[in-house]
Formats: C-alpha cells, sequence, structure tokens
C-alpha cells in the first residue's frame, strides 16, 4: 500500500514529489554525451544525447523565482508563469499550445523558488517548432489586462487547491515564513493570497521586463539530437536575441537565530501533522564546506531513504506512532535552504510523544556513530539511481536546468557520486551536532495534542 | 512509503493522463513472447542501452476480489515484503536497499501486480532475484507486520476523511457502482480493514497470487535467453496452488439520474460528474477514446479546459476520462472551484457535455485530435518503465497482437459519426451522477 499511489489514482497528480529527495542522486556523464555553449548574447545551451526513442525534451530555465522577489509582490513569478501561455502578437493565445498538441508533444511549466522553466517533449523531428515558439515568448509576450483578471481567479483556485484548503500545505507555508526573518524563503511560491489581491498585469509586465532575456536563461535539449544540428537551430532562434541588464538581487540575508521556533496550527476537523526545518548551508552558501553539504544529503538518506532508515524503522515500525515519516535536503538551493523533517502521526497518537522520540533520533545521530551498513545502504542507492534515472529524458534535462540555474555549474555531477561515497560516519556525526541544533530550528504542528 | 510531497514545484497545470489506451506498439519496440512450462504468459522487450532489469508480474487480484472484506488485496500486496518463514521484515528491505533493487506491489480495480527492478550486473541481481522469487512462494504474513499495516492503513483511511477530494472520489464511486466489487477504494474502509484477519490474508495470497492468476512482463538489457531462465524460476516459485480462481459474479448496475451534495467545510467545492460506461473491448472504445480527447482529456487543447479555466478563469484544473475496465468502467468529469461557482460550473458543463453528444467534435477539433494522438505515439513508449506497462496491460486484457501493429491507423479512420454514435450509445445525459462536495454556497 502507498499513500502516494493512492493519492495518484483518486486524485490527479499534484506537484513533483520526487525531485527533492532524488538530489541526492545525480547521474554522472561522460564528456562525449554532453555539449555546452554560452552565446555571445549570454543564452547558455546544454545539449545531451539520449537516443534510445526518436523523442527530444526541450527546457528554458529561467533564474528568476519567488526567492527574488519582495514583501507586498509575492507571486510574481508564478503568475508570470502562467502569463506566459497567453500568446505573443506573432502567435496568439493557444496557437503555442494546439500547435504542440498537434504534433504529438506534452509541454508544462514549474517555478520554484529559485527558477522558472518551461518544457516541451515531442517527437525529435518538431524540436524546431518548440524552439521557434518558445523563443518568441522569451521577448514577445503580450499581457493584457483581460488574460490577466481571468488568470489571477485561476491562480488562486490554485492557491486555495494546494494551501487554503490542505493542512500539509498551510503548515509548509507556515514553517518557512516563520523559520526566516529576512530571507525571501520567508515567501511562499504562489504568493500569498493578499498580493494576489493586488497584484497587476502592470507588475507581471515589469517582472518578465526584468528578468526574461538570453543572459538570465538557459536552454536544455535531451534526446535523439545530432549536436551540430541542434546547436545551429537554438542559434537561429536565440541567438538575435539582445542582451538585457539584469537587474542586481536584492540580497536579502538572514540574521541569526536566537532560539528555537514553533508554530502550533489548529484546523478543525483535520489530522494532526509535525514539520520541521533546521537552517542549513547549500553549495551556494558564504564559507561553506561542500563535504558539509554532501554530509547533510547522506544524513537525509539515513534518516529516511528505505524501510531500515531511521525514522521508518523507529517511528513507523517500532513506536507504531507514525503513518508516515520523511526527511529532505537540496544543496543546490540558491540559498540557505530547511532540512526537513514530517511525519504523519497515527491518527490518534499524540503529537508530544511522536517528538520526544524524534528528538531522540536526532540526539543520537549527534552522539553515536552511524553504522557501515548504513553508509552502504546510501552508496548502493545512489549507484542504483544513477543507472535508473537514465530512463527518464525529462529528469535528465531537470537536473542539468536546474544544477546550472541554482549552482551555475553543472560539473559537480562529474564528482558527485565520489564525494557522497567519501562521507564518513563521523562526519555525519559531525554535521548532525553542527547544524541540527535548537538554535536554528523551527517546528509546525497542525493539531497538536499533548 | 514515500508520501506525496505537494509543495516543491508550481507547476502550470497538471494534467490527467489516464491511459486507456493500452493497445499500443511500435515497430521498433520488439516484443518476443513465451510461454513458460507451468502455462504463464511472458511478453519481453529488450532495451539495451541500460544495464537495468524490469520485471512486472500482473495477477487478477485487483481489489474486485476483495469480497466482504473490503482493502484485502491491497493489505495483502502491502504486506509481501514484510517477512517470509526464513526471513524478517528488516532483512527483506535491507537485501533489496543494499543491492540498490526497488521491489514494489499496486492494486487497481481488475488487477494487481508485484514488480522489481534492478541493475543487471549477476552481484546485484542474484540476491535481489532470490529475495523476489522467496516472497512470491513463501511469504509468511506475521502477526505483529499484519497488525501494525492494518493499524497504517486505518490512519490513512481515517485522514483521508478530512479530505474533500477524497470524500468526492470515494462517494462518486460507491454512487455509480452501488454494490458492485468496482465500488469501493481499493484501500478499504476503516471497519472493513479492521475486520481482515491474519487468514484472510494467507488465503487471498495462496488463491490469487499464484501461477495459474499470472502474467509476466519484463524489459531488460539481457539476452533473450537469460529472461526466459528468469521468466521460468519465477514461474516455479508461483507454482504452489492447484486451486483454480474463481470469476466472480457481475452484478448489473442500475444507471440512475441523480444529484448529490454533501457539505463540506472547505473553500472549494470538489465535483465529479460521471456514469457507468464502457468495459474493455467494447467496439466503442477507440471512438469514446478520440471524442473524449477532445472534450476533456488532452489538457489545455481540450473544450472542458479551455471554456472553463481559459476564458472564464472558473478553476485551476478540469477533465475528463473514460476508463474501460474487464467490466464496464466509469466515465467521469472532475472539477475544483470556489464554492460560490460550483453551481454555475456543473451547469456549464451539463451543457457543453450534452452539446458534444448532440453535435460531436467539428472536423477540425477531430483533425487535431487524431494528429496529436498518431504523432505523440513515440512519447508513450519512450522509457523502459512505459513499455513495461504496456506489455503488462497487453497480456492481462488479452488484447489481440494484429490489432495492436494497427493502433495508428485505426486511430485514423475514426469518424465524426463514429464519436457521436459511441457519445450516444455509452453516455446517456439523462443517467448521469452529479456529486457536489463542499460549503453551504456550493449548494443549489
Amino acid at each position: 500500500m502507498n499513500r502516494f499511489l493512492k493519492k495518484n489514482i483518486t486524485n490527479f497528480l499534484v506537484g513533483v514529489n520526487v525531485f527533492v529527495l532524488l538530489t541526492l542522486f545525480l547521474t554522472p556523464y561522460s564528456r562525449a554525451e554532453v555539449m555546452e555553449k554560452t552565446l555571445d548574447n549570454g543564452l547558455h545551451i546544454i545539449l545531451k544525447k539520449d537516443t534510445r526513442a526518436p523523442v527530444v525534451t526541450s527546457h528554458i530555465w529561467y533564474k528568476i523565482g519567488s526567492a527574488d522577489e519582495i514583501s507586498g509582490k509575492t507571486g510574481l513569478s508564478h503568475a508570470l508563469e502562467h502569463m506566459m501561455f497567453k500568446g505573443t502578437k506573432k502567435y496568439p493565445g493557444g496557437v503555442f499550445s494546439q500547435a504542440i498538441s498537434k504534433l504529438g508533444g506534452k509541454e508544462n511549466a514549474f517555478t520554484s523558488k529559485d527558477y522558472t522553466a518551461y518544457y516541451q517533449t515531442l517527437p525529435s523531428q518538431y524540436l524546431e517548432e518548440a524552439l521557434k515558439f518558445e523563443s518568441d515568448r522569451m521577448n514577445n509576450l503580450v499581457i493584457s489586462k483581460s488574460d490577466f483578471l481571468k488568470e489571477i481567479e485561476v491562480i488562486k483556485e490554485e492557491r486555495r487547491l494546494r494551501t487554503d484548503d490542505q493542512p500539509e500545505g498551510i503548515a509548509y507555508e507556515q514553517l518557512y515564513a516563520s523559520a526566516y526573518n529576512n530571507s525571501s524563503y520567508h515567501d511562499p511560491i504562489i504568493g500569498w493570497m493578499e498580493d494576489l489581491n493586488s497584484m497587476t498585469e502592470v507588475d507581471i509586465s515589469n517582472w518578465y521586463k526584468n528578468w526574461y532575456a538570453p543572459n538570465n536563461a538557459t536552454v536544455v535539449i535531451v534526446g535523439d539530437i545530432n549536436f551540430e544540428k541542434t546547436m545551429k537551430l537554438v542559434k537561429k532562434y536565440y541567438g538575435s536575441k539582445k542582451k538585457v541588464k539584469i537587474e542586481d538581487r536584492i540580497i536579502r540575508d538572514e540574521p541569526p537565530q536566537f532560539g528555537k521556533k514553533e508554530v502550533s496550527i489548529q484546523i478543525q476537523g483535520k489530522p494532526s501533522y509535525i514539520i520541521m526545518g533546521y537552517k542549513v548551508p547549500s553549495l551556494n552558501s558564504k564559507d561553506v564546506d561542500p563535504s558539509d553539504c554532501y554530509a547533510l544529503s547522506v544524513l537525509s538518506g539515513i534518516l529516511s531513504s528505505g524501510q531500515n532508515s531511521r525514522l521508518q524503522k523507529i517511528l513507523v515500525r517500532e513506536k507504531k506512532v507514525a503513518s508516515y515519516a520523511d526527511s529532505g535536503y537540496s544543496m543546490f538551493s540558491r540559498n540557505d535552504p530547511l532540512f526537513l523533517i514530517d511525519i504523519n502521526p497515527i491518527v490518534g497518537e499524540k503529537t508530544d510523544k511522536i517528538r520526544r522520540e524524534l528528538e531522540k533520533i536526532i540526539e543520537d545521530l549527534k552522539k553515536n556513530l552511524v553504522k557501515q551498513s548504513e553508509l552502504d545502504r546510501i552508496k548502493a542507492q545512489v549507484l542504483a539511481t544513477e543507472v535508473y534515472q537514465r530512463d527518464s529524458i525529462d529528469y535528465q534535462a531537470r537536473i542539468l536546468g536546474m544544477l546550472k540555474t541554482s549552482i551555475g555549474d553543472i560539473s559537480v555531477i562529474e564528482e558527485y557520486t565520489k564525494n557522497i561515497n567519501k562521507v564518513t560516519a563521523k562526519q555525519v556525526r559531525e554535521v548532525a551536532k553542527k547544524y541540527l541544533v535548537f538554535k536554528s530550528k523551527t517546528i509546525v504542528t497542525v493539531n497538536d495534542e499533548k | 512509503m514515500m508520501k506525496s510531497r505537494i509543495f516543491y514545484l508550481y507547476k502550470i497545470t497538471f494534467f490527467i493522463i489516464i491511459m486507456s489506451i493500452t493497445n499500443i506498439t511500435k515497430a521498433d519496440v520488439n516484443i518476443s513472447s513465451y510461454e513458460t512450462k507451468n502455462g504463464i504468459k511472458v511478453l519481453f522487450s529488450k532495451s539495451d542501452n541500460i544495464p537495468m532489469i524490469d520485471i512486472k508480474i500482473t495477477f487478477d487480484a485487483g481489489s474486485n476480489r476483495d469480497g466482504d472484506t473490503k482493502g484485502l488485496s491491497m493489505l495483502t500486496h502491502s504486506l509481501l515484503d514484510e517477512g517470509t518463514s526464513v526471513r524478517k521484515s528488516e532483512e527483506i528491505a535491507s537485501i533489496f536497499e543494499s543491492n540498490g533493487s526497488i521491489f514494489n506491489t499496486s492494486v487497481n480495480k481488475d488487477r494487481s501486480s508485484i514488480s522489481l527492478r534492478s541493475l543487471t550486473q549477476a552481484k546485484y541481481l542474484n540476491p535481489s532475484l532470490k529475495m523476489f522469487l522467496e516472497i512470491l512462494s513463501d511469504s509468511s504474513f506475521p502477526n505483529n507486520e499484519v497488525n501494525l499495516q492494518k493499524k497504517r492503513t486505518i490512519s490513512t483511511i481515517i485522514e483521508d476523511q478530512s479530505d474533500p477530494s477524497e470524500i468526492a472520489s470515494n462517494l462518486f464511486f460507491k454512487e455509480i457502482y452501488g454494490d458492485h466489487p468496482y465500488s469501493h477504494p481499493s484501500i478499504g474502509y476503516a471497519d472493513s480493514v479492521k475486520k481482515i484477519s491474519r487468514k484472510n490474508i494467507k488465503d487471498f495470497y495462496d488463491k490469487n497470487i499464484n501461477a495459474k492468476n499470472a502474467s509476466i512482463a519484463i524489459v531488460s538489457s539481457l539476452s533473450k535467453k537469460e529472461v526466459i531462465a528468469i521468466a521460468e524460476k519465477i514461474s516455479k516459485s508461483l507454482d504452489k496452488s492447484k486451486k483454480k480462481v474463481i470469476t466472480k459474479q457481475t452484478k448489473t448496475i442500475s444507471k440512475k439520474e441523480k444529484y448529490i451534495f454533501k457539505n463540506f467545510n472547505s473553500e472549494q467545492a470538489h465535483i465529479y460528474i460521471g456514469l457507468v460506461s464502457i468495459r474493455r473491448g467494447s467496439e466503442n472504445h477507440l471512438p469514446l477514446y478520440v471524442g473524449n480527447y477532445i472534450f476533456g482529456g488532452s489538457g489545455f487543447s481540450a473544450r472542458l479546459m479551455q471554456e472553463l479555466r481559459v476564458k472564464r478563469g472558473l478553476t485551476y484544473g478540469v477533465y475528463s476520462y473514460v476508463y474501460p475496465l474487464r467490466e464496464e468502467g466509469p466515465f467521469l468529469i472532475g472539477i475544483e472551484t470556489k464554492a460560490d461557482q460550483a453551481q454555475k460550473s456543473v451547469k456549464l458543463i451539463q451543457e457543453m457535455l450534452a452539446e458534444f453528444i448532440k453535435k460531436g467534435p467539428t472536423d477540425d477539433e477531430l483533425k487535431h485530435a487524431k494528429n496529436s494522438i498518431i504523432n505523440g505515439f513515440p512519447l508513450r513508449i519512450d522509457s523502459n518503465s512505459d513499455i513495461l506497462n504496456y506489455l503488462s496491460m497487453i497480456n492481462y486484457y488479452d488484447l489481440s497482437k494484429d490489432y495492436l501493429k494497427t493502433f495508428t491507423s485505426e486511430i485514423s479512420k475514426i469518424t465524426k459519426k463514429d464519436i457521436m454514435n459511441a457519445f450516444k450509445k455509452e453516455i446517456n445525459v439523462n443517467s448521469l451522477v452529479t456529486l457536489v462536495v463542499g460549503n453551504a454556497k456550493a449548494k443549489k
């Protein structure tokens, strides 16, 4: 029985759940498989060959996300993503989507705290069509008031669906809003409802002009392609785009935290839930020792990957207090991220008791060394996942786009497995001691019972 | 046991891709068939580029075989890797995990499956496969594991009762299927799961998880010879019961127009409109598939999405699907919208459906849909996991190979008249069940 599967059968797929946890496992590539180039206008291009099927996926990643927004204007990046489907002068509303559909393609887009990305996956002989439309909307988008007024209602419905009617969504939003005082990770990707109510098409238009430019974008194409021909095609459609002066990003450094933060949410008739986060570094953090990030990744694996992981074994199986427990950490965040742990209690179990058990698990990691068998498990999973990931061209493109956009460089992949394998039990204990501490902790409970 | 994370990325839309068309193959997906010594059908496709193997064993053991113990199939499957007569749960997990293999099970209304994904290198594959075979022949269902899994399942069921979309989905299927075995959610009900005993589980396993009831699909870089050897091993592990599976009785489903409102305190109303429609193998399957593609099954291009989301901003997601099963499967339309827009949306959808049934698609729409389906064909089979799922379905539903090869030409032959006839016959607007779950503002 699997909650994830079950939900997907009866509802529809919401979000991309595997992405964060799988940042643990990257697929290395040989130099021959990947080609990279930066055009004079600053557009970065990454091509990767995968000739298993006559199919290609074409992505464009913009380095703009909710992390770049300011108070009172939250949700702009995501709202712009929606408006990007409203058409240009040359290809008015719906023409792009209709064309991709007619060619048998799939398309979608997504926004995170760190980036906004658009993609089409289609038979490889039609790649040029995708590039033609995608490049056109980089700078020719028409943002009309009437389209905006309808679309903002769609976005509010999306917010109601994913956050306002979902206790876990509210808890997640509150976790970030409480953990961060100044960092822009404080604000939700979709924006506060209050900001959606006051947003205008002019805000969107300015946001678009500021950030959508070749020198703030990466094109990633993975599939059955010929490097030379594809590079030519990309140049044909993007080569003449003008570089735009990208505004300096507002740096909102997070001040020190003075103690544990706690939020207790009451929502009548809903099951209890616990989500917590510790502020930790990413590869982008100032003065970070990268090996800390790798050790934190392994630590997350020790906690939650597989049936024998600590959270599973202790909270679900031995103590029988949780029906699900998970952790997540992304070392590739643009800003300092949270090391997340979330738990669905067995209905009727006291949240207090679960928190005490969780505390014991964390304290044990700080005191005792993890077992060699636990490290071996993570290493085996990294190795296997490297291979399994090659089964999806879209996933390969996502990894490349995310790395380039978030940390500026994809070469991290080459040393990735080695770096994970280098992590020792001592290092895991060290990062637990250093980062999983009272002063960086925020915990949110829904309907806590004592 | 990964839980759905709803938060990380915000997508422009979620497309509902329910693959109701299973009859797909392609000239360059080579499919070999084989029958094991004890009669299990095997379909195999060789995929050279990745050193991995996917095995999926499909059983005629979905939740329609639960009987009075609703939730039995899913509970049994979830316990398969929780103990054998010689190994405990932890050891089993550790064997798979330390070799980088993934063991999985799934259950839907008709079918269930047990699958393994592994690297093909012998040092990983051999121990993983050995463990997999042991589960097939010798799951032991220890009492403590049964109790734990029941507890977790019941907890999840109770949690779901506070989720409006779960409530709506469960109520809707209950309403359209009455006392038919497709009526209940595969996970079961809290009180039915509570009553399931270890003996129920063991009986279900012995009767259903065996050679008489199985077919095998494999996609791998291994040679045909190696794959056949694996299939024979699986087959032997499953050869443990001489019992014949008793085919269940088909119950008649009454089709009556009905409107149901269920009060629930949420900002959005969750709405389902639909009825029980066709079974797999129906001559109307393809015309309905193409018609539904145009009406609500193709994301942004579909009429529903255009009218309700793009033109009116009423919702983030609206869709329809036809889902033929071994017996008659559902046709349904789903949408969620702010409570005070619920009735307006229902009315609009009902009018649109009536209009579609009356007038059919336009010539342009039909042409577009056929192009889209035919051109998009390679995307459906561009990964090992896609191919594996098709092999499994082809096996289970006994689809004719010749018919498969001609899939794209079958699609191209479908006319407006075919679609109109199929909709008229299979989707009677006077038998639609409309369900609204939402707060008082969503009520009529």
